[in-house]
């Protein structure tokens, strides 16, 4: 299997490089990322108007950040069939070969690329992601 | 056979990255690992807490509340943490570890779900051949929640680092829990032993025992069997 993938979309040629098995650690650490932000959302809203439910669904976020320490093998699997995840994994991907690259970058490919390239790039990324065993 | 390929060297193999390695079992050592990677990746949720003051003093001490336990992670937890891709990647880098390979060897070298459970899973399952739910039972005297099983781990350091036993805490740390449970059930007879033991002798000390009365019959002059 290939190291690199070159699609071009929008007259700029975009190196998306093999993800491995270190994404679906990183999509993990993702999915906690996004608990804690959930808490520190739910702080800013309500913090100003707080009632007792309001109050009630921030201990909730608390809650459910303190808990949430082990994400499942579903979990992840879910996340990374997501859009958001399908996101993350082309951006780790094209990290392999420009690590300055930014979620922008991934926008710019995913907003010019062609269905055809597309299903390329989906198909080398699945394929690549458990790595070289 | 059973237990014959511990005994002789030779643990279940695994074929990772080109090579083919001997699994070594899991040991206490290693869920006190898995444990602080747990708490790391955790982070300090008091911090959390902080934020919880536009809310108020009653809102801040629920939250202190909440996680003032983070840090007290329960058996359950562990065994659910092993199941989980950094779980499972950790506790197959502590049974290959002794080879050299790092933690970042382990991951480069991923096979797919399908080496995970043909392969990786059941040698890993072999190697540690470890009743986990079984050494519990011992270690906790009250009835078994069996979703959510729990070691008291202060407990467990007591007990075999007191007698009969005296190991130190290092030797502990090497120790399966198979071994533990071993060792526990062994307590369990020898204190049997010993309490049964104290029974003979104070059956011998009593009969041994002045009889009642004795003393004043020799104060009378009276013979000792009279």
């Amino acid at each position: 299997m290939a190291e690199f993938i070159e699609v071009t979309a929008g007259a700029k040629t975009y190196r998306i490089g093999r993800v491995g098995f270190n994404v679906r650690l990183d999509a993990a650490e993702q999915i906690r990322q996004k608990r804690r932000d959930e808490f520190s959302r739910a702080v800013n809203t309500f913090k100003d108007a707080g009632n007792e439910e309001q109050r009630m669904l921030v201990a909730l976020a608390l809650d459910k950040m303190v808990r949430g320490v082990s994400v499942t093998t579903v979990e992840v699997n879910d996340w990374l069939r997501s859009p958001e995840g399908e996101a993350f994994t082309l951006l780790c991907g094209m990290r392999k070969n420009l690590p300055a690259a930014t979620p922008d970058d991934v926008m710019a490919l995913l907003t010019d690329i062609s269905a055809e390239d597309y299903v390329l790039v989906d198909d080398f990324l699945a394929k690549s992601l458990f790595g070289t065993k | 056979m059973y237990g014959l390929f511990r005994a002789v060297g030779a643990g279940p193999l695994l074929r990772l990255g080109g090579g083919c390695y001997d699994l070594r079992p899991r040991c206490l050592r290693h869920y006190g690992i898995i444990e602080a990677r747990m708490l790391q990746v955790c982070g300090n949720p008091f911090d959390a807490v902080r934020l919880l003051r536009p809310f108020g003093q009653s809102a801040v001490e629920d939250g202190f509340k909440t996680v003032r336990h983070w840090n007290e992670v329960e058996f359950g937890d562990l065994l659910d943490w092993l199941k989980t891709e950094e779980g499972r990647v950790l506790g197959l880098w502590l049974a290959l570890q002794h080879h050299g390979i790092t933690f970042d060897d382990v991951v480069d070298q991923q096979g797919d779900e399908r080496w995970w459970s043909k392969e990786a899973l059941p040698a890993l399952a072999q190697a540690n051949c470890e009743d986990e739910q079984g050494a519990l039972v011992w270690l906790e005297d009250g009835p078994q929640d069996e979703e959510a099983p729990s070691i008291d781990w202060s407990r467990l350091f007591r007990v075999l680092s007191e007698e009969p036993f005296n190991i130190s805490m290092r030797e502990i740390g090497e120790l399966s829990l198979r071994q533990v449970r071993t060792l526990t059930t062994d307590r369990k007879k020898l204190m049997g032993q010993t309490e049964s033991q104290s029974e003979v002798r104070a059956q011998a000390e009593q009969r041994r025992a002045v009889p009642k009365g004795a003393i004043e019959n020799l104060m009378q002059g009276n013979r000792w069997d009279g």
